[in-house]
Formats: structure tokens, C-alpha cells, sequence
């Protein structure tokens, strides 16, 4: 069956440095594929480059056997959203403004209906919703940034670093989240520093070196693996 | 101190010239703001764009005898063309590519020539005077002189803003307009079309630019240089907090006060070095304005 998410020898410059090359992968719907990798290993130019962001040099998305749009706005409309690295959020809009604007694709009723779900999901927005973004702590705004992805409606969720730092406790948090959010339906495509928190949640994963996928496998085999657990879990 | 009646009198009158002036002020240091958010830079082509839309108005409708309504509708609709043809060829490509923003000021500074250029090309360095829109150029109320052109400019200004703060604050695509200001890559990724969220604001900046010189060319003369009061705009929102809105309104109303005071105690020649000297001051103590900047990332 053909993957919902079909990276095909991706490659991507910035100005000469090559930041991707040849990188294909494959997201089966319904599983949290997770790729690890160090610091400039080229994991967001990924992501930036599914959601159209970034101009690919070569190379082909697909996703649900279809070429994906151009640009980036519409790719979202498609169903691909990114929640980027860094949160991102808003930090001088109110916090029910970040989630209503996540929600931009969608008018009236149903708008008020997806921010009521989102203020289920995360009490603590709905407490807060009329601060300002930037008052909230990384965890919090670690969650404001999921509900605005969530709002708009993503048959696939990629996830740019949710665990950056962010104390233990609350990584933890977040990734009971993340479970949760695959077990609704939503597809996730993980990208992290922390590999062994992604490589313990996921269903299949890549191990992405300067700019290309040098590792594959379930994340039971890759935490096996004694290339993985030198290079990123500390022998 | 004890004021006498002749003295608070005039000291009202003082302020009620000052809010007038203030008003117009507003509608330029807003629309200059608006661009300013985002897209970061000092669009110096608004002044000219004021001009530009202010003489299509007076040739197209206002010396065909339309009224104040008409012109006025005119002018910001010339003035949103302008700056919609503005955005498209001065502007969108250096947005696209990210470019440094030294690009969009020498781009700004050279479209505001060449719209002051073509003005000057049609009019000569004459001046232009609108038709007088009143049948009383003047109200009386309880001893105090109001031009009338002063109360509607301050009226309608009002109306404009309020407008402008409840699309921004309360509509989706206000909500979109401040998003894409913080983080316009972030902001597509809720799907929101950038562009088209760029060319709404410079709509709406074009919209009040032309307000803004209509007023201005009924409040003084029309003539093609009109658009170097866009310095006042400047000045209101450096004052009240570059990029802030609300510091923007507050600045322009305090700068028409001050400027309307201090050219009844000094004369006009002291009162602009005295208003620049200002502006200084706010640059040097307190460069961040009255509303200062709540531009902040946190990890």
C-alpha cells in the first residue's frame, strides 16, 4: 500500500551549503514515524521543506499518492501542519488568538467548536486565554503551539523539536500528548534532538547525519542499535 | 494659578485645535505603523501616496463639484490602488526573497519620488484649494470657534479608527494581519496566504493615507509637496512606540496638542524645531516610545 507521506530523493540547498541530500522517507498512516539526529543534521529543513517553506533543489513529496501545492499555506489546507521548532507562537497576540488563528481555514461555528475542543484538551489555555502568549512558560507554550496545529484540522502532525528545553517532567507530558494525539487518528511525523524519547514512542524511525539518512528501522531496533546508542544515547 | 474665564477659553480652543490636528495625524501614523508591523520598515512613499490620492480625488470628483462624502470615498480608493501598485512593484519581491531591509527603504524612498514626481508633472508647484464643503465654515459653541472641517476631520477620523481597531482586534482576518506582523513564515503554516494578508494591510494603509491628505489639503492647501507632513505621522509613532497601533493614536493626538500649544505661545517657526526637538528627546530617553515594544521571544 502506498505510504500516506512519500519523501523521494529530497535534496535541498542553502545558497551552497547542501542541507539535504537524497533523503527519501516513508510515513505509514496512523503510526508516529520519528527522525533523530544532532544539530544541523538538517531534521527542520525537512519538515520546512514538506510544508513548502523551503524550495526543494530535487526530489518529490508526496502525500496521499498526490504532488503537494506549491505553496505553503495551501500544502496546510492539504492537511500537512507543522508545529515549528521553537513553539513559534504568537507571543503578543492572547493566547485564544493563537489557537483561533491555527483555526484561520475555518469560520463560525465550526471555529468555535474546534477552539471549545482545544480549551478541553488544555485546561490551562482556557484559564489563560486572554494573556498574552509570551506569558506562558516553555511547557505552556509548547501546548499553545500543538492546539493552533491542531486547529487546523491535520490528517498529518509534524512535530519540529517539541521536547526542547523543556524539563524532564514536562517532556514527559508532552509526549503522553503526542500518544494521544496519534490514537485520535492524526498521523505524526516526530522530529527530535531526544532520541530516546522519540525512538521510544515511535512506530519506525530514521537516523538523519549531515543532510542524509543513514539509519532505519522500528525504534526497538534502533535503541538496540550501537551506532544509535553511541551517537545519541551516550554509549 | 488662577486662569480667568478669557483664558481658559482659549485654552480649550486650544485643545479642541490640537485634537483636530491630532486626528489627522493619527490616520498617517497609523497607516504608516500598519506597514511598519508588517513588514518592518518605514514606508516613505506614504506621504506621497497621500498627495497622489488626495489631487485624483480633487480632479476626479471634488472640482466636479462632488462633496466632501464623495471625495473623501475618491481619495482613499486612489489611495488603496496606489499602494496596492506600490506593494506589487516596489515591495513583493524583496518580501519574497527575505531581502535586507535597506531594500525596502531605498524602494519606498524612490516610489515616493516618483509618485511626488507624476503629481508635479500634472499640477505645476501651484497650490490647490477644495471647494468648500460647508455651508457655515465655522460652528460656535458657548463662546468656543470650531471650524467645521476641524469637527468632521475629528469625527470622521474617530469613526475610521474605531473601525480599524475592531477589524484588527475582533476579525479573522485582523487576527491573521497580527499574526503574519510577529511571524510571517510561522503564520502560513496555519494556512494563511502572506501575500494576501501584505497587499490587505497596504490597503488599508492606502485607504487612510488618502484620508489623511484630503484632510489635510482641507485643513491647508493642496500642493505637491503636501506628503512631507507625513513627518508628522513619523514623529507620532516614534513617539508613542514604532509598530504599536495604539502608541501610534496616542502619539499623533499628544503631538497635535503640543504642536497646536506651542504655535499659539512660540509661532510656527519654533513650533516645528520645538516638535522635532521632541522626537529627539523621545529617540535619546526613551527610543521603545510611550506603548514601547512587546515584541518578545521566549524559548
Amino acid at each position: 500500500m502506498e505510504p500516506m507521506l512519500k519523501v523521494t530523493d529530497l535534496s535541498v540547498n542553502y545558497g551552497h551549503v547542501e542541507a539535504l541530500r537524497g533523503v527519501s522517507i516513508r510515513v505509514e498512516k496512523g503510526q508516529i514515524v520519528s527522525i533523530i539526529g544532532a544539530n544541523g543534521a538538517g531534521k527542520s529543513t525537512l519538515l520546512r521543506t514538506i510544508s513548502g517553506l523551503v524550495k526543494p533543489l530535487s526530489g518529490t513529496v508526496e502525500f496521499m499518492g498526490e504532488r503537494l501545492p506549491d505553496k505553503a499555506h495551501k500544502i496546510v489546507a492539504k492537511g500537512i501542519v507543522q508545529v515549528p521548532e521553537g513553539r513559534k507562537t504568537f507571543s503578543g497576540l492572547t493566547i485564544r488568538d493563537n489557537i483561533l488563528v491555527g483555526g484561520y481555514l475555518f469560520k463560525g461555528k465550526e471555529l468555535e467548536k474546534d477552539l471549545e475542543e482545544q480549551y478541553k484538551l488544555f485546561p490551562i489555555l482556557e484559564e489563560r486565554k486572554n494573556q498574552f502568549a509570551g506569558t506562558l512558560s516553555g511547557g505552556e507554550q509548547q501546548m499553545l503551539a500543538v492546539a493552533r496545529g491542531l486547529m487546523s484540522r491535520p490528517k498529518i502532525l509534524l512535530l519540529d523539536e517539541p521536547s526542547m528545553g523543556l524539563a524532564p517532567i514536562i517532556v514527559n507530558q508532552i509526549y503522553e500528548l503526542i500518544a494521544r494525539i496519534r490514537d485520535s487518528g492524526i498521523t505524526v511525523l516526530l522530529v527530535e534532538q531526544n532520541a530516546r524519547k522519540a525512538l521510544g514512542i515511535c512506530d519506525f524511525a530514521y537516523v538523519l547525519e549531515n543532510g542524509k539518512i543513514n539509519l532505519s528501522g522500528t525504534g526497538e531496533e534502533l535503541l538496540r542499535s550501537d551506532e544509535v546508542r553511541k551517537a545519541y544515547l551516550g554509549g | 494659578m488662577f486662569l480667568g474665564e478669557a483664558t481658559k477659553q482659549m485654552s480649550l480652543q486650544i485643545v479642541i485645535n490640537g485634537l483636530a490636528t491630532g486626528s489627522v495625524y493619527a490616520l498617517i501614523a497609523t497607516g504608516f505603523a500598519l506597514i511598519f508591523n508588517i513588514l518592518k520598515f518605514s514606508n516613505f512613499s506614504h506621504g506621497a501616496t497621500m498627495t497622489a490620492a488626495a489631487f485624483t480625488a480633487y480632479f476626479l470628483v471634488a472640482a466636479k463639484g462632488g462633496g466632501l462624502a464623495a471625495t473623501l470615498l475618491a481619495a482613499a480608493l486612489a489611495g488603496a490602488l496606489i499602494a496596492l501598485f506600490g506593494e506589487f512593484f516596489g515591495f513583493r519581491r524583496i518580501t519574497l526573497k527575505h531581502s535586507s531591509p535597506t531594500y525596502f527603504f531605498v524602494s519606498s524612498i524612490t516610489l515616493g519620488t516618483l509618485y511626488e514626481g507624476l503629481v508635479t508633472i500634472r499640477v505645476g508647484s501651484n497650490f490647490y484649494n477644495f471647494p468648500s464643503f460647508f455651508k457655515n465654515p465655522t460652528i460656535r459653541i458657548s463662546g468656543l470657534v470650531i471650524s467645521t472641517g476641524d469637527a468632521m476631520m475629528c469625527i470622521i477620523s474617530l469613526v475610521a479608527l474605531i473601525l480599524l481597531a475592531y477589524v484588527i482586534q475582533k476579525t479573522r482576518l485582523g487576527r491573521a494581519l497580527r499574526a503574519v506582523s510577529f511571524d510571517r513564515d510561522t503564520a502560513q503554516l496555519m494556512g494563511i496566504n502572506s501575500t494576501r494578508i501584505i497587499q490587505l494591510t497596504f490597503v488599508i494603509s492606502g485607504l487612510l493615507a488618502g484620508a489623511a491628505g484630503t484632510f489635510l489639503g482641507i485643513k491647508y492647501t493642496l500642493y505637491p509637496t503636501l506628503g512631507s507632513l507625513v513627518v508628522k505621522g513619523f514623529i507620532a509613532s516614534v513617539i508613542g512606540g514604532l509598530g504599536s497601533l495604539v502608541g501610534a493614536v496616542i502619539g499623533a493626538v499628544l503631538l497635535g496638542l503640543i504642536e497646536t500649544l506651542l504655535l499659539s505661545l512660540l509661532g510656527s517657526g519654533y513650533s516645528t524645531i520645538a516638535t522635532f526637538g521632541i522626537m529627539l528627546v523621545f529617540l535619546l530617553v526613551r527610543p521603545q516610545g510611550i506603548a514601547g515594544s512587546n515584541i518578545q521571544e521566549k524559548a
